[in-house]
Formats: C-alpha cells, structure tokens, sequence
C-alpha cells in the first residue's frame, strides 16, 4: 500500500508536528530571553 | 503495485524522473540526495578551510617565540576555527548524512519538506561567506573565541554585527534542518516501522534533531542578546548597568553542552551502523543503545555548568554539576560495552569504515575517559582552560565525530555513487590519519597537565618539545586529509561497479541496501512494507 | 615523579637566580604536585582517576583487542546471532556507578576544603587589566602592578629575533611578583576592571576567574618558600598570554621587613604603580 506524499492526511500530520516543532523552538528562544530580562532587574 | 503505480501517475503533474540539467539542479535542488551532497561537499570545503587555520595555529606554536602572526590574528585563527569546524563542517556533514540516509533508511521517497531543505542548505555559503567575510573588515575577525564570552566580545570591532547575524543564520538552518528530520521521521516512515524498529542511525538523528530545536534557539537568543548590549544599550551581561557577564555563560553552555552531543550522537548511530556489518553479528542490546542515547540527551541538559567551574558558584551547584556529569559516563560506557559486545564472538573484517569505526572506539573512549576526568571539580580547578581540556575535545570531536563521518564516508559511498573506491588509499588514509591524530592530540594531555594555558600563541620554553611534536602530527593530519579527497572524487568520477550490497559481509542491514547502487533518483515512490 | 621534584627544585632555584626553566621541565607528562595542601589533595584526586581510567581502560581495551584478534573473518570466525544480554547489561550499568560514587565522595571532601576561605591572615585583592595584574594588601595599605618583565616582552615581539630560550623565564617573569608569607592562610579575593581574566598558579593548585563587577575568592596557603610561577587562564583578548602570574613565598621574617620597605616608601611605591600604568614596565632589575 502506497502512502503518497501528497496524501492529505499524510500532510496535515506534517503539518502539525512543523507547528509544535516551531513553537517548542519559539519557546526556548523567547523564555531564555524573558528570563534574562527579569534576572537583569 | 499497480494501484500504487495509478495512483503516482494521478497524482503527478509535472513528473521528471531525473535531475535536472546543469547548475539549476543544485541551486534550486529539492531532491534530498542532490541536498545531502551539497551538504557533504560543503562541509569538506569547510573542512579545509579551518583545517588550514589549525594549520596556522600549530605553525606560530611550533616553537616558542613569536615568529609568524600577530597575537590578535592568532586569537582570531583560534576563534574561527572552531566556529568554522562545528557549524561549517561537522554539523553540516551529519546533517547531510541524515539527508541521504533517513528517507533511504526509513523507505520515504524523500525528506517531508523539500523546499524548505533547500532553502536551510542554501543559507550556509551566504552565512560561511559573511563569516569568514569578517577576516578582511577592520578590527579583523572575531578574536573573544569561539564562545564569545562578554565583555571582550564586545570588543570586537565591525565584525561585531556580521558575526552575530552569521551566527543567527547558521542556527536558522539547523533549526530547519532538525525540523525536517524530526517530521520525515515521524510522518513518512514506510508501513511496519515502528518507532523501535527503526535503524540506529535514525534513532540518533530523531534524539539530536530534538537537541538542535531546544538549543538553538537559546544560542539564537544569547547572540541576540550581546547584539541589543552593543547597539541598544541593554546591559544584560554588562556588570556596570547591573547585568552579569556570567549569566552569559550560564545560557551559552545551556546551549553549549547539547552542542556537543549534537555532533556526537549522530556518530554513535553510524558506528552502530558499521560494527554489525564488519562483524557480520546484530546489534548487541539495541534498546538499550536507544535509551541510552535518550538518556545521554536528557542528561545533557544538567550539566551545563561543568564548563564554568572557575566561574565561582555556590558549593551545592559545583556538587551538582559534577555529579550530573559524572552520571553521563554511565549510559555511555554501556555503548561502549554494547558496540565491545557486538565484536565479540562475531567475524571482523577490516574494510575502511570498520577501520575508522574500531579507531573511534579506542580514541573517543580515551576521550571520555578525560572527560571524566575534567568532570571532577577540584581537579577540573587545574585543568580548567589548559592545553588538556583541548586534548579532551579534541579527542572526542575528530577522532570521535569527524572519524564517524569518514566512517560513514567509507561505508556508503559505494552506495552513493554505485563505484566501489580504491581501499588500498582508503586503507592508508586510515592509518595515516590514525597515527597523526595521536601524534597530534595526544601530547597535548601533557602540555595542559604541566601548565600550558589554551589560546595563548606564545609559551614558556618548558612546552617547546610537547607542542613541537604536536605540531609536525597537525601537519602530518591535514596533509593526510588530501589523500580523503583523492579517494572521494576518483570514487565519483568512476571505478569498479559496487552491487546492490555492496558489502560482502551479506550483513548490512536496512532499506538502503535493498536498492541499487546508486539508489534511483526518487526512492521508494512505493513505499517499502517492513516486517 | 622525580620529574615532578625537578620542577619544585627549578621554582626554588629561580629564587636563587640559578639558571632554570627550559632543561629542567622539558618533556614534562603530568601536574605537579605542588605546594599547597589543596595542591597535593588535588594532585591525589588527579591521580586516583587516572589510575582509575587506567584499570577501565585495560579491561575494555583488552577486551576490544580480544575480540579483534581472536574473532577475526580471515580466520574464518564463524559470528555468533545473540543480540542481547539483560544480565550483562545490568552488570555493566551497575558498576560504573558504583565506581563513580568511589570517586565522588574523596573529590566532594576536597571541594569542601576548597570552598572553606575561613580564617584567612592575609587579604589580597587581585584585579585584572587587560593585561597585567593588580596586587593590593587590603590591611597593609600595599598596592602595585605586576606586569610581563621587560626581556620577555622583548623576545616576545613578533619577529623580535630573540631567542626565547636566552630569557630566563620567559613569559613566566614579572616586574614585581605577589610577595607572600610562607605557611599564612592568603585569601584572594579577585575582581576585574575590563574583560574576564582567571588568575592561576598551579603549584597552589587553584585557578579562578576575575569578573569585572564580581568578587571571587580563593585561598592557598604555601608550605615552602619559593618563586612560583602562573599565568592568566582565560582568554582576555591580544596579550593573553603576556600576563603572568609570579608569587614569591618568604620566610615571615623576610616578608615582614618586604612589606615594612613598601609602606615605608609609600610614595615609590605608588609611582612606581604609576609608571606601569603609563608606559614601559619597570625594570626587571628593581622586583628582582
């Protein structure tokens, strides 16, 4: 049984691991940022 | 099949089975073999350019005395060498391994998201130029190290800007790169795959590619950070505006330390690869490696601050780091134990990769031994930034990662290019590079021991005799590495045809020795059933 | 280890202004043991480990080597097909912690006495500059720079076509040296006017970063009077490695009368400072 890559729900788990991905390295990015900026204080 | 074959030909509009011609085939690539080549190629180009800052660098530390540069250029060699070596040419090697080999190995037709690989290869040259760009501006290149530890970071002159935004764009393309991994794996592997039934080499890759999203983006943030000090009048790590110089450090090496098993993890799954094959014996204690590569990686997230023992911390926190760090010499002796239990009782031949892959065993043991070492905080006290802590990474970065990869080199060339190269080269490659490497490195354990700072590019006359024999190995190990290059490009351009196996071990496990060498242009446009 | 006596039997030498350095620590292969009791408890700790990597490494190497050899294709070893051994697997996992917590326990001891600055007779400000240091005897009223001696900062120049070996010291010399009684407890609490520098000598066996708007300490108390020599650790930008760090340990008796001479001239004493600041070193002669 073949799974394209075009298979639309092959596509949309893509996608919402992308997201998840995106926002776990959003997180790191700006919550060490927040941190210094209340540790400056 | 014949349904798979409908259902292709439905779905595909502009179908072309080949690359396209010319130039546009790598600058506009989609295809993730074309992308783990230019991965590849760059990071050998990469390699020999801060090979030659070494070479510099052992050069005006041959003798003592000044004799070649000036002390702010050696300062600047030191920086963007290591700068050079980890984001241009060993990280980008591991990630174009995981190009070729994860669709190959997982039995996807390629990565999940072609464009976006293309854009983080492409990024690379442009960051790399800006980079070494700054050589040549005035106030030279970066000359803090490679850590960029503030305030003398914030020294630097023009380079300043063009450094951080190097930096920022390098870590664009790894977070990129990780993504992309992380959803070809978890989205396209073939039907049967489970999680615990994939190749090792693809449990390595999946446990890093998670490593670079979480640190990445805390370098990202700290580069940012040393930006907005210079130009915005933050002080963060500015002591006079009520910041701190070391919570620069803390976040660094909250980085830093996952930094290291992100260029080491990846060379554990390839040596996993290639013990099994050239022993002709499965993997010892497969689940195992599994959950201790996990464990590594969970772990690397604890120990930051055995970097920064010097830096003054309370009591509690040095007994903690150091017993943190120790705790990691567990899960990684079992991969020692279990890769010595996969050789024993099996049937070794000593083809090029498994050559490499026994010398990675012996060196980057003797490379965690002295890291062991170092995680000992009062004697970490004396070997804090000596000539033994470069010894230390030294061990475990080139003939522990950059041995993987010619390792893996070795292992799947053949595959890659469907010619078998010329051992004999191959084989005296190995030994040349094993000898010099030793020649190199290894007393550089005794120089720290005895009391040579790092970076410095001038010493007392006790350190002559050590640092001379560590000079004549740097050399003897690059030139070796022109011998790499020779059995690569002859391989490409043509030799003797390798089967589908390659390997006569009739051992090589996984879904890349089912197709031909080389693979079809699109792999697995079906997808592959795993028992 | 007899090396190790050479190197302490070079540092007092020095003091008697014998020729010294290069000959006598060339070839060098591990620490000194120093002069310190935390010097020698770290040299200790130092080399149980490696004794201890050494015993590990016998028996894995070994067994690598073994298995290279005795199961070899071209004599036709026929491989096995076990893939895996829980037994062999606890017993490997088991082990190393328990030979880790063995090495925890005496390394944590040491950290204790190390992190114990109580009690201390003298306090010595260290402040780094880019790229010398600055001694200052908190309660003696006694403060002077101490940089790179001039003949070392001449061979040093890039194509100076001096012979490194010809100095004696070379870059290991200062114009004024810490000057410290022998067998005091000296707390030194270090700090840093520009960049991080770390202030090291490893005959005491302690290294410690100096962080500019920060206060760090440490503590050494030496056990024989001698000329020990150190440099900065941490990369602090061109002259990193042109600012040594050179303590003199003196009988009381003679530090008592070195430090009467510096409070007695106050004044020399601080435009000698002066100087150092401004311009050339002072000379190599007068700290001598």
């Amino acid at each position: 049984m073949a799974t394209e890559i075009r298979d639309p729900e092959r596509k949309r788990g893509i996608q919402r691991t992308v997201i998840w991905l995106l926002l776990l390295a959003a997180t790191f990015y700006f919550g060490f940022i927040a941190m210094a900026v209340m540790r400056s204080h | 099949m014949a349904h798979a074959h409908d259902a292709h030909a439905a779905h595909d509009h502009h179908d072309d089975h080949g690359p396209a011609k010319g130039i546009g085939r790598w600058l506009f690539a989609t295809n993730h073999k074309d992308i783990g080549t230019l991965y590849m190629l760059f990071s050998l180009l990469m390699f020999f350019v801060g090979g030659t800052m070494a070479l510099v660098i052992r050069a005006e530390l041959f003798q003592p005395g000044m004799q070649l540069v000036d002390p702010m250029f050696f300062n600047q060699m030191t920086t963007m060498h290591a700068l050079i070596m980890i984001f241009g040419a060993v990280m980008p090697a591991f990630v174009g391994l995981a190009n070729w080999m994860i669709p190959l190995q997982v039995g996807a037709p390629d990565m999940a998201l072609p464009r976006m690989n293309n854009f983080s290869f492409w990024i690379l040259p442009f960051a790399f130029t800006m980079l070494i760009g700054t050589l040549f501006v005035p106030g030279g290149a970066p000359a803090g190290g490679w850590t960029m530890y503030p305030p003398l970071s914030q020294q630097t002159g023009e380079a300043f800007p063009m450094l951080i935004f190097a930096v920022h764009l390098m870590g664009a393309s790894s977070i990129m790169g990780a993504i992309n991994v992380i959803v070809t794996i978890m989205n396209m592997r073939a039907p049967g795959m489970s999680l615990l039934k994939m190749p090792i080499f693809v449990w390595t890759w999946l446990i890093t590619a998670y490593l670079l999203i979480a640190v990445m983006p805390v370098l990202a943030g700290a580069v940012t950070m040393l930006l907005t000090d210079h130009y915005f009048g933050t002080t963060f790590f500015e002591a006079a505006g009520g910041g701190d110089p070391v919570m620069f450090q803390h976040i660094f090496w909250f980085f830093g330390h996952p930094e290291v098993y992100i260029m080491i993890l990846p060379a554990f799954g390839i040596v996993s690869e290639i013990i099994p094959t050239f022993s002709r014996k499965p993997l010892f204690g497969y689940d195992a490696m599994v959950y201790a590569t996990a464990s590594i990686a969970f772990l690397s997230f604890i120990v930051w601050a055995h970097h920064m023992f010097t830096v003054g911390m309370p009591l509690a926190g040095q007994m903690f780091f150091m017993l943190a760090t120790m705790l990691i010499a567990v899960p990684t002796g079992v991969k020692v134990f279990n890769w010595t239990a996969t050789m024993f009782k099996g049937s070794i031949s000593f083809e090029p990769p498994m050559l490499f892959a026994i010398s990675f065993l012996f060196l980057f043991t003797i490379g965690g031994f002295s890291g062991l070492m170092l995680a000992i905080v009062p004697a970490d006290f004396q070997y804090h930034d000596t000539y033994f802590v470069v010894a230390h990474f030294h061990y475990v970065l080139v003939p522990g990662a950059v041995f993987s990869l010619m390792a893996a080199a070795y292992y799947w060339l053949p595959k890659w290019t469907g010619h078998m190269y010329n051992m004999k080269l191959a084989k005296a490659h190995f030994w040349l590079s094993t000898i010099f490497v030793n020649v190199l490195f290894f007393p550089q354990h005794f120089l720290g021991l005895a009391g040579m700072p790092r970076r410095i590019p001038d010493y007392s006359t006790q350190f002559a005799d050590w640092n001379m024999i560590s000079s004549i190995g740097a050399f003897g190990f690059g030139l070796s590495q022109l011998l790499f290059v020779y059995v690569i490009v002859a391989c490409i351009r043509g030799g003797e045809k390798a089967s589908d196996k390659v390997w006569d071990s009739g051992r090589p496990h996984g879904l890349e020795w089912t197709l031909s060498s080389p693979p079809p242009y699109h792999s697995f446009e079906t997808a592959p059933e795993v028992k | 280890m007899k090396i190790v006596k050479y190197a302490a039997a070079g540092s007092l030498a020095a003091a008697a202004l014998l020729p010294t350095g290069a000959a006598l620590a060339a070839w060098e292969i591990n620490m000194p043991v120093g002069v310190t009791e935390l010097s020698r408890d770290i040299h200790g700790l130092h080399m149980m480990i490696f004794w201890i990597c050494v015993l590990i490494a016998i028996a894995v190497f070994g067994m690598m080597i073994y298995s290279i050899v005795k199961f070899r294709h071209s004599q036709g070893a026929v491989p096995a097909t076990f893939d895996h051994s829980t037994k062999a697997e606890i017993v490997w996992t088991i082990i190393p912690v328990a030979i880790l917590v063995g090495m925890a326990i005496p390394a944590a001891a040491t950290l204790v006495k190390i992190e114990d600055t109580r009690d201390s007779t003298l306090t010595i400000k260290v402040t780094g500059y880019q790229w010398k240091w600055h001694y200052d005897y908190l309660d003696q009223k006694v403060s002077f720079f101490s940089t790179l001696s001039r003949d070392s900062d001449a061979a040093r120049q890039t194509g100076s076509g001096i012979d490194p070996n010809s100095v004696e010291n070379y870059l290991l010399s200062v114009d004024k040296p810490l000057v410290v009684p022998v067998g005091a407890k000296v707390r030194v609490l270090l700090t840093s006017n520009d960049v991080i520098h770390a202030w090291w000598v490893p005959a005491f066996g302690m290294k410690k970063d100096a962080i500019p708007g920060f206060v760090n300490e440490l503590w050494f108390r030496a056990d024989e009077p001698g000329t020990y020599r150190g440099q900065c650790a941490e990369l602090c930008g061109r002259d990193h490695a042109f600012m040594p760090v050179v303590v003199e340990v003196k009988p009381q008796a003679e530090y008592d009368s070195w430090l009467a001479e510096q409070q007695g001239g106050a004044a020399p004493a601080a435009a000698q400072a002066q100087t150092v600041e401004n311009a050339a070193p002072a000379t190599a002669a007068a700290a001598e």
